[in-house]
């Protein structure tokens, strides 16, 4: 018993091994909202800042719906098809 | 161009369908379809942020070059992945709370502070109000547009309010809202009508933007790429396509952090986002859908802007109102009723939801709080009052926009007006955020943050537009107040880098979070305040049983307690609200006079959900007689709940400790049974190991006993059979002594440096006299064989080793060789013989206790089978290790390891 009782609860071991679900969420969602909030601004967005068109539209149109596009892709994917978000 | 009859009767057939779409959803949620309760109505109802200004403005502004209008929608959509962490927050104080609005939220998070309820509540409506009249504008101008000569004579203002279609269409939202936003006292998540005509109104203005962005697309161009080319084709336009020109990058980063700030924050989106919710999950839908919306919304903003600058260049159309424009110039007037029709649902649903919000705020945190403290309004019914002055208050607000409008705006662009109300709502920020993240915020830094942030922003932007209009003189934003140049409006303290809005935020927040910050951190919190900001900070965990959190301490009558919530909420939804408190704690209360405090947290919560946090607080405080509490007691209580939660984890643990020693009990249990059964086996074996001689010794007494004349030869040999019997039975007697000594413990080795090559000699030579003729061999190596161990136990496993190869050999032709050889960290040796071999079955087993004893193949015993166990037993506690390697008929070779753990030094020390 002696050593049994020396041993961590069970619980906080369990939280070492594998993070709350809650918890790795709110990582992603903070790291997803840096990395997007870094490309919608300057000095990337000024990369695209150009008179030119591709496609027949303006560069700089074309980066930032595809971002936004991509964004909107990225939550879909955590909300809807990750598995922690179910949890 | 349309007669004006049309687009009125247009617009009153749009605000019926509203009426008759918000009734069928009161109707639905009567018969147990709830359409508030679903997420995709929702978020549809979170598109609310998208008003007259994304409708006309964005337009209008992407016309003139910027492509900041997109940071309006791009804040947004970097908020949202933070929603799931803000808002659900919000939403889940609000529910526990019973918060009726944003006013709310701060005041009650600051100890239910009326004093900051009356401030967040005026700074809302002064920051809003403009913007509903900005609303007002936008249909009023698309309004005059479409019943005008022609494109560039709109129709001009009516010259008395009565003979206004404005005024009346603005008298009909107010209606609307009336019916739909103020049946019953209780704020939250009970207004399926009004939120089913809010997503209705999502789905028209985006549905309509993309038909008419679609017809200047591809019907009056062709396709984007028409447009951009000649656009760049164009010398005077080519500077549109580059961000550069028009825009400097700490506007767009300032424009992004205010609209990020804005969408948590503005009355209107806090009343969908947080009190409107109904489960936190639908979230989960909005947090994707939202952004989506608004990304598909803005797709034509772009092209219509872009097109409209090539159509009507060099003209005074104005980008505001592209979106009419084209419709209008093609003749194409059925598409341009249903483009104003767009224009009147995004400006309409944010009169809506604003007007609602700001009177919930008016009623619950000013009116109310007011009115409580008032000797004549003791023991007067609230519930009418309260209702009646929500009412009052829509008229109120609806009233003063139209004037403002009417009076006020004039040719200010639609995007300016509704940027300074942004800069407006994110003065709530600091208080709001800070007090659900940050334990130390005060209600006095609070206090002082908003009073500064909303000194500052008035004085920057609103009273520039005050000079503007003709209010105050123009010396005042040419030299600064008092002629003091560091306090010019626009470049205050000497800052003239920035643009206007820019300017008037940062300084603005940057005073509000300085003061809220450093005021707080000088101040102290009251025990409210304290148990409040507890409450808020670590909502997650106190959201059950919530009653039993609040600190409390004072004496309260039921009957009071039943009196009060009754005069406010009415008879029936008092019965049914103490039977939810009855379902959940039991009837003891009923029983007794005295409330306790879950009672009287319960019903100050209740009366929360109607009147707001701040009157009911004043309410309850008039019907109970409360004792000040100290920190120390607030401390107490959140502690004590705290420990229950920490108790219960600590016997979660226990009881997964437990189950494992039972496990580990069993376990052992099991191998005891092992064990016992093992005793049993091996004191049988001794047993009948002992009778064997026993009964031999026995036979041969009686004989001699029995016959007198034997012969002195005959009873010579007897004696001799019975004397080397009993040696047997002593030597087995010994070493069953000797094992179980060395198995129990009893007998300890000494472990001493020794040179096992003498230990080997000595073995030797003792065994010699048993040789009989055989030859024995010894091979070791020339240095000394030194080892750790003890020298009488080692000896005796080689007098074991070379006594069985002895007993196994034949005298005529055996062959027995001892050596040694050094091998990683040990000494091995090897005692072979030329014997008759192990068969390799038994080769495992040939070291168990009396393995010999019970091997049937063997034609008679020549030993008492616990040699070699005791030899195996003596080596493992040398830590070292025997084993046996046998060919049948051609001899076995017995091996043994010693460590040698000493080195030669070692030993010399």
């Amino acid at each position: 018993m002696s050593d049994l009782s020396q041993q961590p609860p069970a619980d906080k071991r369990n939280q070492r091994r594998k993070p709350n679900p809650q918890e790795s969420m709110s990582k992603y969602l903070l790291v997803m909202f840096w990395l997007f909030f870094i490309l919608f601004n300057h000095p990337i967005s000024s990369i695209f800042d150009r008179q030119e068109l591709f496609m027949h539209v303006p560069v700089f149109v074309i980066y930032i719906f595809v971002t936004w596009g991509l964004m909107v892709i990225s939550l879909v994917y955590l909300f809807e098809f990750k598995r922690s978000s179910r949890s | 161009m349309i007669a004006e009859w049309i687009v009125v009767i247009c617009t009153f057939g749009y605000l019926l369908l509203l009426f008759a779409l918000a009734w069928l959803g009161e109707r639905w949620r009567e018969r147990g379809v709830n359409l508030a309760h679903n997420p995709y109505v929702y978020a549809l109802s979170l598109s609310v942020f998208c008003t007259a200004w994304t409708y006309y403005g964005s337009v209008g502004r992407a016309a003139e070059g910027g492509y900041d209008f997109l940071t309006s929608y791009l804040g947004p959509t970097l908020m949202a992945p933070l929603m799931w962490l803000i808002v659900r927050k919000m939403i889940r104080i609000s529910k526990v709370e019973k918060i009726s609005s944003l006013a709310d939220l701060i005041s009650s998070r600051y100890g239910k502070s009326i004093t900051l309820g009356v401030l967040v509540t005026v700074f809302c409506i002064m920051g809003v109000l403009p913007y509903i009249a900005l609303q007002l504008k936008a249909i009023g101008t698309s309004y005059q547009l479409l019943s005008g000569e022609t494109l560039y004579q709109p129709l001009q203002l009516a010259s008395f309010i009565w003979n206004d279609s404005l005024f009346y269409m603005t008298l009909g939202l107010a209606v609307f809202i009336i019916i739909f936003g103020t049946q019953t006292i209780e704020t939250s998540g009970s207004h399926t009508g009004l939120l089913t005509a809010i997503a209705f109104e999502a789905i028209i203005k985006l549905f309509v933007f993309l038909v008419i962005g679609s017809f200047v697309s591809f019907f009056v161009f062709d396709g984007f790429g028409d447009i951009f080319m000649r656009i760049q084709a164009n010398d005077t336009l080519r500077p549109l396509l580059s961000f550069r020109h028009n825009t400097d990058n700490d506007h767009w980063l300032m424009m992004m952090v205010l609209s990020m700030l804005a969408i948590v924050l503005l009355p209107r989106q806090f009343q969908v986002a947080v009190i409107e919710n109904t489960d936190e999950n639908h979230l989960k839908k909005a947090i994707w859908l939202f952004p989506l919306y608004l990304l598909v919304i803005n797709l034509f903003v772009i092209p219509v802007a872009f097109g409209g600058r090539l159509a009507y260049f060099d003209t005074s159309v104005s980008g505001d109102s592209f979106m009419l424009a084209f419709p209008l110039s093609f003749n194409q007037r059925g598409l341009a009723l249903l483009g104003y029709i767009g224009g009147f649902s995004a400006a309409t649903s944010m009169m809506i939801v604003s007007t609602f919000a700001l009177s919930t705020m008016f009623t619950n945190n000013l009116m109310i709080p007011v009115l409580a403290q008032m000797e004549r309004f003791k023991g007067v019914n609230f519930s009418k009052i309260t209702i009646y002055g929500r009412r009052l208050a829509i008229l109120f607000i609806l009233f003063m926009a139209y004037l403002y409008n009417r009076y006020v705006v004039s040719d200010v662009p639609l995007v300016s007006i509704g940027l300074i109300s942004f800069v407006a709502v994110a003065q709530f920020a600091p208080a709001a955020l800070g007090g659900i993240y940050w334990k130390g915020g005060t209600k006095m830094g609070a206090i002082a943050g908003m009073v500064t942030g909303f000194s500052i922003w008035l004085y920057t932007l609103v009273v520039p537009n005050l000079i503007a209009t003709g209010f105050l003189p123009q010396s005042i934003l040419d030299q600064g107040l008092f002629g003091w140049s560091i306090l010019k409006p626009q470049a205050l303290l000497g800052m003239d880098t920035l643009e206007p809005i820019t300017h008037g935020m940062f300084w603005s927040l940057f005073f509000n979070t300085t003061c809220f910050f450093f005021i707080s951190m000088g101040s102290t919190q009251s025990s409210k305040e304290w148990n409040q900001a507890e409450l808020y900070v670590d909502i997650y965990k106190y959201s059950v049983d919530y009653e039993d959190k609040v600190a409390w301490k004072g004496k309260a009558y039921v009957s009071d307690l039943r009196l009060l919530l009754q005069r406010i909420l009415g008879p029936q939804r008092t019965d049914e609200l103490l039977r939810a408190f009855t379902t959940r704690y039991g009837s003891t209360w009923e029983k007794q006079q005295t409330a306790d405090s879950r009672l009287v947290n319960y019903a100050e919560r209740v009366l929360a959900g109607a009147i707001g946090t701040g009157s009911a607080r004043i309410m309850i405080s008039n019907v109970v007689k409360e004792d000040e509490i100290s920190l120390d007691e607030v401390y107490s209580i959140l502690r004590e709940s705290q420990q229950m939660m920490e108790l219960n984890k600590q016997l979660q643990t226990k009881s997964e400790q437990l189950r494992k020693a039972k496990v580990a009990l069993e376990a052992a249990n099991e191998r005891l049974k092992q064990l016992d059964e093992q005793k049993d086996d091996f004191i049988s074996t001794v047993t009948h190991e002992l009778k064997t001689p026993l009964t031999s010794i026995r036979a041969f007494s009686e004989i001699l006993f029995d016959n007198d004349d034997l012969s002195a030869e005959e009873r010579s040999g007897f004696l001799d059979t019975i004397v080397k019997e009993t040696e047997r039975m002593s030597r087995l007697i010994n070493q069953v002594l000797d094992l179980e000594k060395l198995e129990s413990g009893e007998q300890r080795i000494e472990l001493l440096p020794l040179a096992l090559d003498m230990v080997i000699r000595q073995a030797i030579a003792a065994t010699s006299q048993i040789l009989e003729g055989r030859q024995l061999r010894l091979h070791l190596p020339e240095s000394d064989l030194l080892v750790t161990g003890d020298q009488d136990r080692l000896l005796q496993v080689l007098l074991n080793l070379i006594s069985n190869a002895v007993k196994h050999t034949d005298p005529a032709t055996g062959e027995i060789t001892v050596s040694a050889l050094s091998t990683a960290g040990s000494w091995e040796v090897c005692v072979a013989d030329n014997g008759r071999g192990i068969d390799r079955e038994n080769q495992s087993r040939i070291f168990e206790r009396f393995f010999q004893a019970r091997d049937q193949t063997l034609k008679k015993p020549v030993g008492t089978g616990l040699g070699l166990a005791i030899s195996k037993r003596i080596v493992e506690l040398h830590r070292g290790k025997i084993w046996v390697e046998s060919t049948p008929g051609k001899g076995s070779n017995f091996y043994f390891r010693v460590p040698i753990r000493y080195t030669i030094e070692n030993v010399e020390n």
